[in-house]
């Protein structure tokens, strides 16, 4: 009884230090990136959105490109109030505000 | 069995439509919902015809707004009218537009493809392999131009070949809404757009470098703001020194009909009520066509180049910390036309309360139908030969009394917004179109258009106010047959009655009963004060000198509480008819009525007030 006690509680802290492992991996360093962070004219790639799928908001980034994978690059961002950004994505020029940057995380593509 | 028109957001649809057809457009909602659709006759070879609809843009089946749902619900087999599919693919935006089409072709479409922009495509040097294509997709691809009409009998033929044909049969896959919205799902999709790319486009485009020029200047942090002030500073200087000279011939026109129709007509009651009474008071109106033309042609202008959409980007930093998206500011933008188009464009704001935010604050914007009235307020008020600098003192005043209402109605949505309980400002989130030269033709016949919807709407308002202003200074009657001192016409006694409500703004019993009927239509006010003056045989009415009547009968204190009044006041019948259809219920349109009302009368007041 006691050792099934503690093989539970073994199991699970290992899995608890898996979560918290594949949390570090997902959001800290170096791929904590946003989009709310580019710079003008630099390539990025898109790693992962952070809206719930069935949003209004899900829905327009995937029609207009936002995807997992997809590439774009940075055209303008106004500097001091960091909003709004414009990219070009996929042939097209995508306006879009902080508040949706915030929620697509990225990594630049260095060439 | 109608025709469909489908396409993306941007791709020239709408040119086409009007290229297809004739200019008899029928616009209706479709069932259910408030989404406009646009049909017309399309003539056919053979002397064959049919229904076009004009199906609302979409990017893809996979949709986040209610217009773009009607047109999925049209491609998904679940309107029973829907026949054959014209699709329309811009050329110089393959790479976004195929998405729609692999969509439609796996759902079983066969579309005739319309590709327009080609011009813009040889321009730009590339080269399409359209038979390649046409073997890819398994349907016609046919380049057309709206402008010089290249193709658009060849897409007639190949419209009447459809319809001969038998129907496909649209099998929507079970899951087919959950499928589509799976990353793999989109991923795959982009990956065979890249594949067909690759095979279809011999030669690729060139960069679009005048987009890409311009908009280092229109979105610029500083000059962007320096060159959407610009554009509005002269578009309102425009407003006053190109539109003068149609207006004085307008002008001299009516007076000249009236003193000719005086002439013909001898029998005084009905010379009066003619020349007082319809020339005077639709002739008021129509002097100020000109001006209301310019304003649409300038936003229709700004919107087919593209700049409305970098409008909402620059402002969207600004909007933001008020509480709306920038986006708010197409429909704001636009409602400077009129009232109406600029509720209907609110819908582009996908939250429910930023939309009924916006429609409750777009009365306040200077419509079109304020102009007439402005102006000649403003020119009773200041001479014509003041000026600042280079520019028109009036121009000058006329530009205030755009960015004052602007900012009057920012400041409004942000405490509405404060008020109501709301969410963080919904998304920017939108493609901005390159920029493109407007068609001289698509403008000109938009415009016509709208001209032709305000003469026969408006129109038929302003008469009808007119007649009914004139039988009121007219009568009662003496025993006699001649008409009383004004003094005791019905007019009189009504503006009298609402004297303890207007006295403490300055405005006498005249002012009073034109204020009435301008809840109809704004300009409606500039009608009444000339047929009130003219009833009462005032000289220089005769000659349309309303602006030195009013310069000489008012004080300054007067005309600037008049001024104020009309830029809060409640809007007219027809932005309260439409507010209502487009909230839904009639709490929209009294809010707004109530509000303006107590803005517009504690504001006059207060200017009346410091003035006097």
């Amino acid at each position: 009884m006691q050792g099934d006690i503690a093989e539970i509680e073994a199991s699970a802290r290992l899995r608890f230090q898996q979560q918290s492992l594949l949390l570090t991996e997902a959001f800290d360093i170096p791929n904590n990136m946003t989009l709310a962070d580019v710079t003008p004219v630099r390539s990025y790639r898109i790693l992962a959105l952070s809206v719930t799928e069935e949003s209004v908001m899900a829905t327009r980034l995937r029609q207009l490109g936002f995807v997992p994978g997809m590439q774009f690059v940075c055209e303008a961002v106004a500097p001091l109030i960091k909003n709004p950004y414009l990219v070009r994505i996929r042939g097209i020029n995508v306006a879009l505000s902080r508040h949706e940057a915030l929620m697509i995380n990225i990594e630049e593509i260095r060439l | 069995m109608n025709v469909g028109l489908v396409g993306m957001p941007n791709v020239g649809k709408t040119a086409l439509f009007n290229a297809l057809t004739g200019s008899f457009q029928k616009v209706a909602n479709f069932p259910g919902v408030t989404v406009e659709k646009k049909m017309a006759r399309m003539s056919l070879p053979e002397g064959k015809q049919c229904e076009l609809v004009d199906l609302p843009g979409l990017y893809s089946l996979d949709v986040a707004t209610l217009d773009e749902k009607v047109a999925r619900d049209w491609l998904t087999g679940k309107t029973a009218t829907a026949g054959p599919l014209i699709m329309v693919l811009d050329a110089t935006h393959l790479q976004k537009s195929l998405y729609l089409l692999l969509q439609m072709l796996e759902l079983g479409h066969r579309p005739v493809i319309a590709l327009t922009q080609m011009d813009q495509s040889h321009k730009r040097g590339q080269e399409i392999d359209l038979k390649r294509f046409e073997e890819l997709a398994g349907c016609r691809v046919l380049p057309v131009s709206a402008i010089t009409g290249e193709g658009i009998p060849a897409l007639r033929e190949a419209v009447l070949q459809e319809l001969t044909k038998n129907q496909l049969s649209v099998e929507l896959p079970k899951d087919f809404q959950r499928k589509i919205k799976a990353p793999d799902y989109v991923v795959n999709k982009f990956r065979t757009i890249d594949e067909w790319l690759h095979e279809i486009v011999k030669k690729p485009l060139r960069p679009d470098t005048l987009t890409q020029h311009l908009d280092r200047w229109a979105l610029h942090p500083v000059g962007g703001f320096v060159v959407l002030f610009t554009l509005l500073f002269f578009m309102f200087q425009a407003l006053f020194s190109w539109a003068g000279p149609a207006q004085d011939l307008i002008e001299t026109g009516m007076g000249a009909l009236g003193s000719w129709v005086g002439t013909l007509i001898t029998q005084p009651m009905l010379q009066s009520l003619i020349v007082d009474g319809i020339i005077g008071g639709v002739g008021g109106v129509v002097v100020f066509l000109p001006q209301i033309l310019l304003m649409f042609l300038f936003i229709q202008f700004l919107e087919d180049v593209g700049y409305l959409g970098r409008a909402a980007f620059l402002m969207d930093g600004f909007m933001r910390k008020l509480g709306l998206p920038g986006k708010a500011m197409v429909p704001l933008l636009s409602s400077h036309a009129c009232a109406i188009p600029g509720v209907l464009a609110t819908r582009i704001l996908e939250d429910r309360r930023e939309r009924l935010v916006a429609m409750l604050v777009i009365p306040l914007t200077t419509c079109s139908a304020r102009l007439p009235v402005f102006t000649l307020l403003i020119a009773a008020l200041i001479p014509a030969t003041s000026s600042v600098g280079p520019f028109s003192m009036q121009g000058v005043a006329m530009m205030a009394l755009y960015v004052f209402p602007m900012l009057s109605a920012i400041l409004v949505a942000a405490v509405l917004r404060k008020v109501m309980p709301h969410d963080a400002p919904s998304m920017l989130l939108m493609e901005l179109p390159p920029y493109r030269w407007p068609k001289p033709r698509h403008l000109l016949r938009t415009l016509l258009n709208k001209a032709n919807l305000f003469v026969s709407n408006a129109g038929k308002v302003i008469l009808a106010l007119s007649l009914v202003i004139w039988v009121l200074v007219s009568f009662p009657r003496q025993s006699d047959g001649t008409a009383v001192n004004i003094e005791h016409s019905y007019a009189a006694v009504i503006g009298h009655t609402f004297s303890p409500i207007f006295a403490p703004l300055g405005f006498d019993w005249r002012i009073n009963t034109a204020l009435i009927p301008a809840f109809g239509a704004r300009e409606v006010l500039v009608a009444a004060l000339a047929t009130v003056y003219a009833v009462e045989g005032d000289e220089e009415s005769q000659s349309g000198q309303l602006t030195t009547i009013l310069g000489r009968e008012y004080s300054l204190a007067t005309l600037a509480a008049l001024i104020v009044w009309f830029i809060f006041s409640p809007q007219c019948i027809s932005t309260v008819a439409v507010i209502r259809r487009e909230s839904g219920g009639w709490a929209a349109p009294l809010a707004m009525v109530a509000y303006t009302l107590v803005l517009a009368w504690v504001m006059a007041f207060l200017t009346y007030r410091i003035l006097v």
